[in-house]
């Protein structure tokens, strides 16, 4: 039942189901004495975090030990955060109605920088100080993990500890040692300090941040002697069936991705430069074909969905994607279920296997070849040219599809007019095929990327350059144009490769109304300067400063297992618009992380040799 | 094969929309491997209809679903699968019956609904109640988008008591008048001279268009 308190509010706030729990799927535990209660954060709203693949899996992992049970919390919407102020109504889980700030652990999801105010805006909800140094024993610990903790500093005052890379494991460690500390009645700082022997946590209050005078990072002082120096992202050496979620919480209200997410590989080894999540998920590891149809059939039976979703970081790459599909497609869709292929890779042989899942209606396809000219696509790593393009754009008209989507990036590194007016060459040839969508964001130099040291293009310049574009596309009735805000990239910019004096910014901003910034209507550019303002940082020196070869960077303790060495070598590669190939057909690229995670790739192929 | 089906669910849906408890059902039917019959055409879709749409927030112990399987199914399968995946849910699957094929929508045939309704500060609803029946007419402005007009709300009201402190009341649920509880305990409160809010409201049970109180199971 809804509490009563919260019921009173559900008819004056918009999608009310967002708020009412009681899915079909999901799991509601009895409580035990010596049960750990986690509740799981996705500083978003209902729709997008329950869209999300790695919530499913962990809620899974959680609930399936029966020492411990994960709920659901999002954000709330801004009305429903209005209303919950004002009736002094905490922020509950979805599974128990329970207040956050009776569980055990609270595990937030770092997904984006600008869901940092959302994090700020739960807690407060909960009553739980936004300050991991303000909170007391009766206090949950606060946890985050996700692709933005490896460059978590800006946020080291408010998380209690991180973690660092995939969770399936490492989540079960540290629910027992939470366990333990709870049967040992351990303080809150004895618990932290149990939680450093985990391997992959990072407790920043336990290390203290050292500047140089030229505002620069010169490293961490660890407080305690045997405190790692490095904390290493854990990694799943072999994806195990038992963590495929094959019964995910049934949402009333329809969601962002409304439909069986099947997560048919993890990692990508193409090496693009710009790519964080390229660098930092690695090495790949393949589910096999017989594992997936199994999966994906118990999760449309546990469902009742009609569609699979094939989802990764580059779904084409599957080594046996061909036989993968055909036999989803046999097994499915006699129950009237469709496959999906979210990213289609620049080939005709994509193109091919798109035309064949699409069974009944062929919309339009989306291809990303990122840059518009030859020799910025060979900088970014990006193996595609015009020709392969313009092939897989003839190949998609001929099987019948209506219209095509081009991604680009504006601002990457080395671009000029030059590479713009080769984009509106490649735009206007592929518009002589198909209908076009073209849509272009700005380019966000990110941590444990080869691009780690370059300067974002300032918002100025990105802005012309989005004019530059729109004016000569404008009276193309065949190309449709639409661009990102460049200040929220800015911005993003400078969180992602921020230090840890911007908590304070962050706080800052919060405390003047900022919230759901990754929403365009609720983004307040000028409160975010405003916050810059007040404590006296200026952000340009984040985003738009070009880094000294040698300089220190405060994500160099959180590491994915890439070598700093390798990520210098392809900077350097991509001056010279070198090629780098994908380590999975054959070559070792010596990126580091195999031998010092000692891991290694896994292909479906490479399991039947 | 055609049939009508009943279904309760807990109060914690009442916030589900018209459309999402539509998509929860067909999903339900799915995850029971129904033989479901699609529409023709360029965008196939599921012959399921819901018996009568409910305001956000209104709790259902009678969700009727009107339903055409593709081919016939054992009723004893059927009853079996449906409450196979109704355990540990928020839905209650209460039975069953074949209609003829060519019968009219199970919404067209609805009429009157019976709703409970939870009053808060009720001290003189059974005398209000009691005025209510006793009454020749009693008239009330009915809204709509465009219009107000006066409706007498006495053969919109075909039982009406006080039992337990809750009213329960059967109303009017098809044309030419759909008379909402709402309305019908504002009536109430003009009658007593107070304001009567609801608590919460109930559907109860729905009757088909007939002499008799008639549930479409009956």
């Amino acid at each position: 039942m809804i509490p009563k308190e919260i019921e009173r509010l559900l008819p004056q706030v918009t999608k009310p189901a967002r708020y009412i729990g009681g899915e079909i799927n999901a799991v509601r535990k009895d409580r035990g004495a010596d049960q750990v209660r986690v509740a799981l954060a996705f500083p978003d709203t209902y729709e997008v975090g329950m869209s999300h693949l790695g919530l499913k899996i962990l809620y899974k992992v959680i609930n399936d030990l029966p020492y411990a049970a994960a709920e659901r919390v999002f954000a709330p919407w801004v009305d429903m955060a209005a209303k919950m102020n004002a009736a002094k109504v905490k922020l509950y889980a979805l599974e128990s109605f329970s207040p956050i700030d009776e569980f055990d652990l609270v595990g937030f999801t770092l997904q984006y920088e600008l869901s940092y105010t959302n994090i700020l805006l739960m807690l407060d909800l909960s009553g739980i100080p936004l300050l991991a140094k303000d909170r007391g024993e009766q206090h949950p610990l606060i946890i985050a993990g996700g692709p933005t903790a490896y460059n978590v500093e800006p946020l080291a005052d408010v998380l209690d500890a991180v973690v660092l890379g995939e969770g399936e494991e490492v989540v079960v460690e540290i629910i027992q040692a939470v366990q333990k500390g709870k049967a040992d009645g351990s303080t809150r700082k004895e618990m932290l300090e149990r939680l450093t022997g985990v391997k992959g946590v990072y407790v920043p209050s336990l290390y203290e941040p050292l500047y140089h005078e030229d505002a620069t990072w010169r490293g961490l002082k660890r407080k305690l002697p045997h405190l790692p120096e490095i904390v290493e992202k854990r990694v799943v050496a072999e994806l195990s069936p038992n963590y495929i979620p094959t019964a995910p919480v049934l949402p009333y209200t329809e969601i962002i991705h409304d439909r069986v997410l099947l997560e048919i590989f993890r990692g990508c080894a193409r090496g693009c430069r710009f790519c964080q999540a390229g660098m930092t998920y690695r090495p790949v590891r393949e589910f096999s074909t017989h594992t997936l149809v199994l999966a994906a059939q118990a999760a449309i039976r546990n469902t009742g969905y009609e569609e699979v979703s094939l989802s990764s970081l580059s779904t084409m790459d599957h080594s046996g994607i061909e036989t993968l599909v055909r036999e989803l497609v046999d097994k499915l869709s006699c129950e009237g279920v469709n496959i999906s292929l979210p990213s289609l890779r620049v080939d005709s042989f994509s193109v091919q296997l798109a035309a064949e899942v699409a069974r009944v209606r062929k919309s339009g396809i989306t291809l990303a070849p990122e840059a518009g000219s030859q020799r910025l696509r060979d900088v970014i790593n990006k193996q595609v040219t015009a020709e392969g393009l313009l092939a897989s754009l003839q190949g998609a008209k001929r099987l019948g599809f209506k219209s095509v989507k081009l991604y680009f990036m504006l601002g990457l590194p080395t671009e000029t007019k030059h590479d713009l007016d080769e984009m509106l060459g490649l735009i206007a040839r592929a518009a002589a095929i198909l209908p076009v969508a073209v849509s272009v964001s700005s380019f966000v130099p990110k941590p444990h990327t080869p691009f780690q040291w370059e300067p974002q293009a300032a918002m100025q310049v990105l802005e012309e350059r989005q004019q530059y574009l729109r004016e000569r596309l404008r009276r193309d009735r065949r190309v449709k144009f639409v661009y990102h805000d460049a200040s929220t990239s800015f911005l993003e910019a400078v969180f992602s490769r921020g230090d840890r004096r911007l908590g304070k910014v962050l706080i800052a901003a919060y405390r003047l109304g900022c919230k759901f910034d990754a929403w365009g209507e609720h983004f307040r550019y000028d409160l975010w300067m405003e916050a810059f303002a007040e404590v006296g940082l200026d952000p340009t020196w984040y985003a738009n400063r070009e880094r000294h070869p040698a300089e220190q960077f405060p994500w160099e303790h959180l590491s994915p297992g890439v070598t700093r060495e390798f990520l210098l070598a392809e900077k350097e590669k991509a001056g010279l618009a070198m090629l780098t190939l994908d380590c999975a057909a054959g070559t070792c690229v010596d990126c580091g992380v195999c031998p010092a995670l000692a891991v290694g790739t896994v292909t479906e192929r490479g399991r039947g040799q | 094969m055609r049939l009508w089906l009943k279904f309760a669910r807990s109060a914690q849906l009442a916030y589900i929309s018209h459309l999402d408890t539509h998509r929860a059902y067909y999903r339900l039917f799915r995850r029971a491997n129904l033989p479901l019959a699609f529409s023709q055409g360029f965008n196939p879709h599921p012959i399921l209809s819901l018996a009568s749409p409910m305001p956000l927030g209104y709790r259902s112990e009678a969700d009727y679903v009107d339903l055409c399987l593709a081919e016939p199914l054992a009723m004893s399968h059927l009853l079996e699968r449906l409450q196979r995946v109704t355990l540990q849910t928020e839905f209650s699957f209460l039975g069953a019956r074949m209609v003829k094929a060519d019968r009219k929508p199970l919404a067209a045939e609805v009429a009157w609904t019976d709703y409970e309704v939870q009053v808060l500060g009720q001290g003189s609803l059974a005398q209000a109640v009691q005025a209510f029946t006793g009454a020749e007419e009693v008239h009330f402005l009915k809204k709509s988008k465009s219009s107000t007009k006066l409706v007498n709300a006495k053969p919109l009201v075909r039982d009406v008591r006080v039992e337990d402190n809750r009213l329960r009341a059967v109303l009017s649920s098809s044309e030419p008048v759909f008379f909402r509880p709402d309305e019908f305990l504002a009536l109430l409160g003009g009658l007593s001279g107070e304001e009567y809010q609801a608590d919460y409201v109930v559907r109860k049970e729905l009757y088909l268009r007939a002499e008799s109180l008639m549930a479409p199971l009956d």
